[in-house]
């Protein structure tokens, strides 16, 4: 049923210190049960996603409910819905930044404390659905990339089909120092995530599943066997294969995983799907995508980690477009006063300026809360550590100082260009010299776009185009089973299309 | 940029690795100390283990090394239990040939003070003129003797020494010996024996063995304490009033007053008469040509003719050859008809002939630079009106415990070694508190 | 953004501080043992070299208007340094080394990171080339803890050891006349272990430079003689090229050969050196010359992949 192999990684060399291996740094007694969040209010933007900002639906003073739809993309934009968390009224709806600087609306809901329910939100009776259910679904739940990519699900699935993939890939590596949420998740909601991963696989048309994880995640492997085994009367004709790779940050990334599993360097523009016959989804976008399934629940809350860097590691449901102030306040004995807001996690996030104004989002996997770092730079001593860490083999510190010396050419002939940003060579200077900040904002610069947060799933041609959010497409193998709920609109407020 | 926590935490691991590193330190010393040891004792018995015989060596640290110029260092030889054993002393003294320094390696035993071995020392740079050779023969007559030590008691001089007319005419070579007849009040029979070479008196010996044999002669006896006089030992006063005799030849040069005692000999307050007599019998042996042996046959005829015996029968031989016999009891054995005193000779030969001749002046002896040279000891004088040194390599006469012969035609060297040896000896009387 | 910190928002506890403290912490046990082996003129000399290190470090900076690096790293240089001299070293030949080792090696080649020599290693070089007589001022362990004339004069009398007088227990807890820092084997092992334990050196360097040795004086034994292995690795002070001199960033470079070859590089050339000399050339020439050829190494690298890119000539 399901197979083991070595454990991979993509870093190939002898490597005797691992500094980059976080699974043991804080201790990994984490709290059993998931805590959940009940905000008094919630903030949703409507660019949640990689795309076009959505329209709201809702107006000042409309009572909502939970899993009620509150704003849906326009017309032949990319994007999926958004749906509120709580059950309140709105209270207004009004521009916000985001810490990324993107600058959208959002759609503020005053809670009722009612936790009143959308009528279209309960558990279905009858989960053996076709593909195309399950890619409606997961469109109209308003499913992305949980792992902080964004991507509408529909449009990874759809691309997964024209491609023709033969695999997919869970991605349950989460590597970033603190970050517990991705494994609170899997351990309390394995079978969900085990089905999620069948259905995706399904609708991307693939048997095989490979669940990539670190080796030393004893727990989690131990919950996802377990639920394979109870849930394999469910399922049929899809393998699934564990695969194991070294802990080791930031293994989770599609490029380091494409070159630890296929030995694939994917360049600018290239996906793990056009070069590799993958597709990835991170494990909480597949419990998403069953949650939706087996609950009709749009994806309105997340898991995510609280933390800071004395060991404290809090994670919660909260329903998405809860303010950070408030996620911190639920958080008892936690100061906060003189540290500093991270939206995200340690490595990849982005400063919070104002906690009352920023919501958490379906893809922020967590908050963090850093002290300043001391700012003394010493000189560089040649120590080659940076070197050492980093995912792609280049030298930070020469690379650092033929930019600033403005020899371009010389820093594109050692590959400053690949740079992915990932922070580690900073992390571990121990002349506390940033590197990342500036052969990373080269490198950015370098290429065709942004960072989303950071270079994101690739073949950004692909992604731009909104016929991937369509379900028409049908393989023409599939059996259509007898469906008891409608395909389209499920969620008040969707067109669909 | 280091936070608190982890400056305390690096501040109690540094008090830590402080305190690892002295446990590791003491204990690495504690462990190793008897390898260490070992090791040395090893290096000292190699070193040392021909000059003095002990299980183990300990440096002496003493602030007197440094005040006796010529000790370099010193060594304390103890045995299995911790008790001193002897010394090993390490002196550095200037050649007399070459000027250039010669180190030896003295041994004392602690508890007699007699030498127990002389070596060359390793840091020797062999420069001066002394052969191991010499060492090896010196060491040879002083081991086992007491220290310290003066040299040429019984002097032999070379034949180029002497040159001149001899003070005393007539003096057969050979050996000759007188002793007295009867016993003193203490049981003493003193005795004089001369060697005579080339006309010159060459060496005198004057002592006296007791009728008792279990008492040592009169010389050893002085020297172990138990025989005493007032000034220096009699040992000492008979030492110089020998080299006296034999600086003068004639001796009447020595000028005994009527009291039997004489003040040109400097130390020599006992009285002298005996000696007189018996160097006068002596020198009438020469004379007469009776020497030693035909001396012992007399002595032998007599006691024949009194006992019927001989001197072995009669058990009257010591342990060194003498006829241990008075004669007070038999006073007319000596005596002739007439009443005159007859000696040995003259009652064995019947010749009554006077061999005691008025004395010449005396001439000097000249060594072939010829500046009067008297005496082969340590130090030169000029002045042959008196007599003996005051001192002998800064030590007085009377504290002199050994005479050796020294090396025949090595003055240089032997002077060289015994001034080491008495270097040493100095050294340990003050660092030991030795009585004189 | 202005005053907004930057990602990434942590950073490894081993900074640079951190790692220097650590450095200087492994060196104290050494340092407690040379104190209680040779005393007061151990820890005078290991002082003032430390103290006199940090000063030049602190001059030179300010002459070369250089940003300034830890000041325990130059304690720890100057530590080191008077780790590797004999115990009656008198001070003045000690600063030379330091003076050395600091304005010359360190300052003068660009600072600290930028040479290829280790300043510690060279400075103890050049002390033996301009005082060779002074390679003899050694003195017996634990006696005449309290002479300190010789820091002043210099050394009343001048050794040379031959190991073979003394018990392999006394060798290897170093009771044997040699430099004050390097010849406790154990203390020196403790020391990498400690090093290792801290993540604050790759243990496969010192582990390959040791090993490699170590095999190559036991073929040596079998094949023709020579020393005992067991009595050079723990006598000769290589532990202490493997437990600080590798480890200082400047001579096993991380770019272009590999550290594990560097490191048997170094082994090599300590190997060829044992038939030739001995004493101080064995722990400080390898180190010296692996730096050298790797640098040489790296540069001609360079210059021949621009050659090959053409990269080399002007553009217009």
């Amino acid at each position: 049923m399901f197979s083991e192999r070595r454990a991979y990684s993509f870093h190939k060399g002898f490597n005797s210190d691992n500094a980059l291996n976080f699974s043991k740094r804080s201790s990994l007694d984490y709290e059993i049960m998931l805590e959940r969040v009940y905000p008094s209010r919630l903030i949703i933007p409507m660019l949640q996603h990689y795309g076009k900002e959505c329209i709201p639906i809702v107006k000042p003073g409309q009572q909502v409910t939970i899993g009620q739809c509150v704003g849906v993309p326009e017309q032949g934009t990319m994007g999926v819905p958004v749906h509120s968390g709580i059950s309140g009224t709105v209270d207004k709806i009004k521009p916000i930044v985001l810490p990324d600087e993107r600058i959208c609306r959002a759609v503020f809901i005053e809670g009722d404390r009612k936790r009143t329910f959308h009528p279209s939100v309960r558990p279905r009776n009858n989960v053996n659905i076709s593909a195309s259910s399950v890619m409606g679904i997961v469109r109209d739940a308003g499913i992305v990339g949980m792992g902080g990519e964004g991507v509408p699900t529909i449009a990874k699935i759809n691309r997964a089909r024209r491609l023709k993939v033969k695999e997919l890939l869970v991605n349950c590596l989460q590597s970033e120092p603190f970050a517990q949420s991705d494994y609170l998740l899997i351990n309390e909601y394995a079978d969900y995530i085990i089905m999620g991963a069948v259905a995706a696989a399904g609708a991307c048309g693939v048997h095989v599943i490979n669940i990539l994880i670190s080796k030393d995640r004893k727990k989690e492997i131990m919950a996802l066997r377990s639920a394979m085994e109870r849930s394999f009367s469910m399922y049929s004709g899809f393998a699934f294969n564990f695969v194991h790779l070294k802990p080791r940050y930031p293994q989770g990334y599609y490029r380091l995983v494409a070159r630890a599993l296929y030995d694939v360097e994917l360049e600018e523009g290239d996906s793990i799907e056009k070069r590799c016959g993958a597709v990835m989804f991170n494990c909480a976008t597949v419990y998403a995508c069953w949650n939706a399934i087996a609950e009709s629940m749009p994806l309105v809350s997340r898991v995510i980690s609280i933390n800071n860097e004395d060991g404290l590691d809090h994670n919660v449901i909260a329903p998405v477009g809860t303010p950070v102030s408030e996620l911190l306040d639920s958080v008892n004995g936690l100061d906060n006063t003189s540290k500093n807001i991270i939206w995200g996690n340690c490595f990849t996030g982005l400063p919070v300026k104002d906690p009352d104004m920023t919501p958490v989002i379906k893809t922020t996997t967590g908050i963090s809360l850093v002290r300043e770092r001391p700012d003394q730079v010493l000189p560089c001593s040649g120590c080659g550590r940076c070197a050492d860490v980093c995912p792609y083999d280049l030298h930070p510190n020469i690379l650092r100082s033929l930019i600033k010396a403005g020899k371009y050419d010389t820093a594109d002939d050692f590959n400053a260009a690949r740079c992915i940003a990932c922070g580690a060579c900073s992390y571990i200077c121990p002349a506390n010299i940033d590197l990342s900040e500036t052969v990373g904002a080269y490198a950015s610069a370098k290429r065709k776009r942004g960072i989303f947060p950071y270079n994101g799933a690739g073949d950004r041609d692909l992604l731009d185009d909104p016929s991937l959010l369509t379900v028409n497409a049908v393989r023409a193998d599939e059996v259509k089973q007898p469906e008891s709920d409608s395909l389209k609109l499920p969620f008040e407020g969707w067109d669909g299309q | 940029m280091l936070s608190r926590e982890k400056i305390i935490r690096f501040t109690f691991e540094g008090a830590a690795l402080v305190v690892f590193g002295i446990i590791i330190s003491l204990l690495a010393m504690v462990l190793t100390d008897s390898s260490t040891n070992r090791r040395i004792q090893n290096g000292y018995r190699q070193s040392f283990g021909t000059v003095l015989d002990a299980t183990s060596y300990e440096p002496v640290q003493s602030p007197l090394i440094k005040a006796y110029s010529g000790v370099e260092y010193v060594y304390e030889g103890l045995d299995e239990d911790g008790n001193p054993v002897g010394y090993i002393v390490a002196v550095s003294v200037v050649d007399r040939a070459t000027g250039l320094p010669l180190e030896l390696l003295v041994g004392v035993d602690h508890n007699t003070a007699e030498l127990t071995g002389i070596a060359r020392a390793a840091e020797d740079t062999r420069g001066s003129s002394v052969t191991d050779d010499d060492i090896a023969q010196i060491e040879q007559q002083i081991t086992g003797q007491q220290i310290p030590v003066a040299y040429g008691i019984s002097e032999n001089m070379q034949e180029q020494d002497i040159t001149g007319v001899p003070v005393l005419a007539g003096l057969n070579d050979g050996i000759y010996y007188a002793q007295n007849l009867e016993a003193d009040r203490s049981g003493y029979i003193d005795y004089v024996e001369i060697s005579i070479e080339n006309g010159f008196i060459t060496s005198v010996q004057w002592d006296a063995f007791n009728v008792d044999m279990n008492i040592k002669n009169r010389r050893q006896s002085a020297l172990d304490g138990v025989y005493s006089v007032s000034g220096l030992d009699w040992a000492t006063q008979s030492y110089l009033l020998c080299h006296a005799l034999i600086d003068v030849q004639d001796p009447d040069l020595l000028a005994m007053k009527s009291d039997g005692t004489t003040d040109i000999v400097d130390g020599v307050t006992v009285n002298i008469r005996t000696f007189i007599d018996l160097v006068n019998e002596c020198i009438g042996n020469s004379r007469a040509g009776f020497d030693k042996d035909m001396y012992f046959a007399g002595l032998q005829e007599i006691t024949d003719s009194l006992f019927a015996a001989d001197f072995e029968s009669l058990g009257i031989v010591n342990d060194e050859g003498f006829i241990v016999f008075s004669f007070e009891d038999y006073p007319g054995v000596f005596v002739t008809e007439d009443g005159t005193g007859v000696n040995v000779r003259q009652k064995v030969t019947g010749d009554m002939t006077d061999y005691t001749s008025p004395s010449a002046v005396g001439l000097y002896r000249y060594n072939e630079e010829g500046s009067s040279v008297t005496g082969s000891e340590d130090g030169v004088r000029e002045d042959a009106t008196s007599y003996g040194n005051d001192s002998i390599d800064g030590i007085p006469i009377s504290q002199i415990k050994t005479y050796i012969d020294g090396i025949d035609g090595r003055i240089a060297a032997t002077s060289d070694i015994v001034t080491a040896v008495n270097t040493s000896y100095r050294f340990l009387k003050d660092y030991l508190n030795w009585m004189a | 953004m202005t005053g907004m910190i930057n990602a990434p928002y942590i950073h490894t506890g081993m900074n640079g501080v951190y790692l220097c403290a650590v450095r200087l912490l492994s060196v104290v046990p050494l340092i407690t043992a040379a104190v209680i082996f040779y005393g007061i003129r151990a820890a005078v000399l290991i002082m003032f070299c430390s103290a006199a290190f940090a000063a030049s470090d602190i001059l030179f900076d300010r002459l070369r208007h250089s940003s300034r690096d830890s000041i325990l790293n130059s304690l720890y240089c100057g530590a080191l340094l008077a780790l590797l001299l004999p115990p009656d070293t008198p001070l003045y030949i000690a600063f030379t080394g330091v003076l050395f080792a600091c304005g010359i090696v360190r300052h003068l080649s660009g600072g600290k990171g930028s040479g290829f020599l280790s300043p510690v290693a060279m400075g103890r070089f050049i002390v033996r080339v301009l005082f060779p007589a002074n390679e003899g001022a050694l003195a017996m362990p634990c006696e005449g803890r309290a002479y300190i004339k010789s820091l002043v004069f210099g050394s009343e009398a001048y050794m040379t050891v031959s190991t073979d007088e003394y018990y392999t227990a006394e060798l290897a807890v170093g009771r044997f006349p040699s430099f004050l820092g390097t010849s406790f084997f154990f203390l020196m092992l403790a020391a990498l272990i400690y090093l290792i334990a801290k993540r604050a050196v790759k243990a496969y360097i010192p582990v390959s430079y040791f090993l490699m040795l170590f095999i190559l004086m036991i073929l040596r034994h079998m094949f023709s003689g020579g020393p005992d292995p067991v009595i050079f690795m723990i006598t000769s002070g290589v532990m202490f090229t493997a437990a600080f001199l590798l480890n200082d960033d400047e001579t096993i470079r991380p770019f272009g050969v590999p550290a594990a070859a560097q490191a048997f590089l170094c082994a090599f050339l300590t190997f060829a050196l044992s038939f030739v000399t001995a004493g101080i050339d064995l722990i400080v020439v390898p180190v010296l010359l692996t730096g050298a050829l790797t640098g040489m190494f790296d540069y001609s690298e360079a210059v021949l992949r621009a050659v090959k890119e053409d990269r080399l000539r002007v553009k217009p």
